[in-house]
């Protein structure tokens, strides 16, 4: 983190990034609303503002957990991922509105308090099956929404950075991971909630597949870095593991590999060999499948940077991620598993090639 | 089951009047005294984060209470995360979802009316919101009593 904090730091990528994401919405709600008063011209305003919040808050969400797997297997969709809390925050946004809509639409002016009703009113509502039997009418599926929405907010509410510091990064990442609840109770919500009313076997459908794009991305993204991880390297008698080819590294990029469930990034930058932690102290980003700009290894995430040399961040950033010993011989790149104390300043070593 | 939502409701209305009481005092004092980059920030900051303060008060008051007395509460604020821990707990969610909503969609499918016109509901029972567009007309019904009547 720096010496202070800005509400949003904004830069061009940020504005561009929130351009982009709210013509989305507007553009999601718009074609919602106008293909729902062509099918049915009755539809109430309430009822309109309901169902397209909920929809595109859905399709949001669907977003937001797919951008993640997205860019570990493909680097051209890291720039989505620049600015994801940006996303959660408007997922949350629409589905308070659809939360507030559906309060006021179903559960107020009632002779019971709003709120309570929401957790209570299945309760009252009943159905007369057709041999005249009186059931109730739907699954009590307010709370699930009410709970995910609960979870929304926690996230929302601590997707600035100042969270992330001051509740650690590994209580505020699994914190963060409340995400996979709260698509599990959205799901519910719809399922016990909209889909009892549809007749229609499209929506079921379509929430499946959604699910199992979802369950997709993740499971070849998990695969990917499960081989990474298999692939690791046993160190020599002198302690250095055998790296590969120097000539695999690109000018200004990485390789990554594994040692000991450890990632390390191996870096070529003017004509040396560098290495360090592939974990980004920021929010565990992968570094590694970054690049070096401007002097500095920059993060694919959010582009916070580090001097390769000696894994520092330049001032006023104070952090600092670990450096590994390196040496180059015949052609291929060795490096020492264990890390150096940090801000340890390496000299990296030289690939023989041009600077 | 109206009392314990109740009792929830109250419970949540302290906290959060509690939070934001919080708020106000670590605005002031905490802020600084546990993360000195807070230190010369504006309205803007603090307005981004008091939603969270009112939410997760007392993980903070833990943390200013620990941080007076030199000692940390939920880790060193710069360590890193452990990525194989967090990948582990990826994994773990994603199997129970693999596990629980194809679950959740077939019971749901299966709660599905099939018949939803099956009569008129006797008097003093109330239709499904999802039916008739609101519920301003059941939940006012003078017959129906606040829990509801129960079918025999």
């Amino acid at each position: 983190m720096s010496a202070s904090y800005r509400a949003i730091d904004w830069n061009r990528q940020k504005r561009l990034y929130d351009l982009t994401l709210t013509s989305g919405i507007v553009l999601a709600l718009a074609t919602f609303i106008g293909v729902s008063l062509m099918v049915s011209p009755g539809s109430t305003a309430e009822t309109l503002i309901l169902r397209a919040t909920s929809v595109t808050a859905l399709v949001l969400l669907h977003v937001v957990l797919a951008i993640g797997p997205l860019a570990r297997l493909d680097a051209r969709f890291l720039p989505l991922l620049y600015n994801r809390r940006h996303l959660g925050v408007t997922l949350f946004l629409l589905a308070l509105a659809h939360g507030v809509f559906a309060v006021v639409q179903f559960h107020a002016l009632g002779d019971e308090n709003p709120l309570v009703s929401v957790f209570t009113a299945y309760r009252r509502d009943y159905r007369v099956v057709a041999d005249g039997q009186v059931v109730l009418a739907h699954l009590p599926f307010e709370p699930f929404g009410a709970a995910a929405l609960a979870i929304f907010f926690v996230m929302a509410a601590t997707s600035h950075d100042f969270w992330l510091r001051n509740l650690g990064a590994s209580f505020w990442k699994a914190l963060h991971l409340g995400v996979y609840a709260a698509y599990g109770l959205v799901l519910a919500h719809v399922a016990f909630g909209a889909l009892q009313s549809e007749r229609s076997l499209v929506y079921p459908a379509l929430l499946f597949t959604g699910f199992a794009v979802l369950a997709g991305l993740h499971l070849a993204a998990a695969r990917k870095a499960a081989c990474l991880d298999a692939a690791g390297n046993e160190a020599g008698p002198d302690g250095f593991v055998d790296a590969g080819p120097v000539d695999r590294i690109a000018e200004g990029r990485a390789v990554v590999i594994s040692v000991a469930g450890a990632r390390l990034a191996l870096w070529r930058h003017q004509g040396r060999v560098f290495a360090t932690s592939d974990v980004c102290r920021h929010q565990g980003g992968p570094v590694g499948e970054g690049r070096i700009i401007d002097g500095c290894i920059t993060c694919p995430w959010h582009g916070w940077n580090y001097r390769p040399e000696d894994g520092c961040s330049p001032p006023p950033f104070k952090e600092v991620i670990e450096t590994h010993d390196v040496r180059v011989a015949e052609g291929r790149a060795w490096v020492r598993p264990a890390a150096n104390p940090l801000g340890t300043r390496c000299a990296g070593a030289g690939t023989g090639g041009p600077p | 089951m109206v009392e314990i939502v109740r009792i929830g409701l109250c419970l949540l209305a302290a906290h959060i009047a509690a939070g934001a009481a919080f708020a106000v005092l670590f605005h002031r004092r905490g802020a600084a005294a546990i993360d000195p980059a807070t230190q010369r920030t504006g309205w803007g900051f603090r307005l981004v984060i008091t939603p969270g303060i009112i939410a997760l008060w007392p993980l903070l008051a833990l943390r200013w209470q620990r941080a007076a007395s030199g000692r940390t509460f939920l880790g060193e604020p710069d360590a890193p995360v452990a990525p194989p821990r967090l990948r582990a707990v990826h994994g773990l969610a994603w199997k129970a979802l693999a596990v629980l909503i194809p679950l959740v969609l077939a019971a749901a499918l299966g709660w599905r009316p099939r018949d939803p016109e099956g009569g008129p509901l006797p008097a003093g029972l109330s239709a499904s919101p999802w039916a008739t567009g609101s519920r301003r007309a059941e939940t006012v019904h003078p017959t129906t009593p606040k829990d509801g009547p129960r079918p025999d």
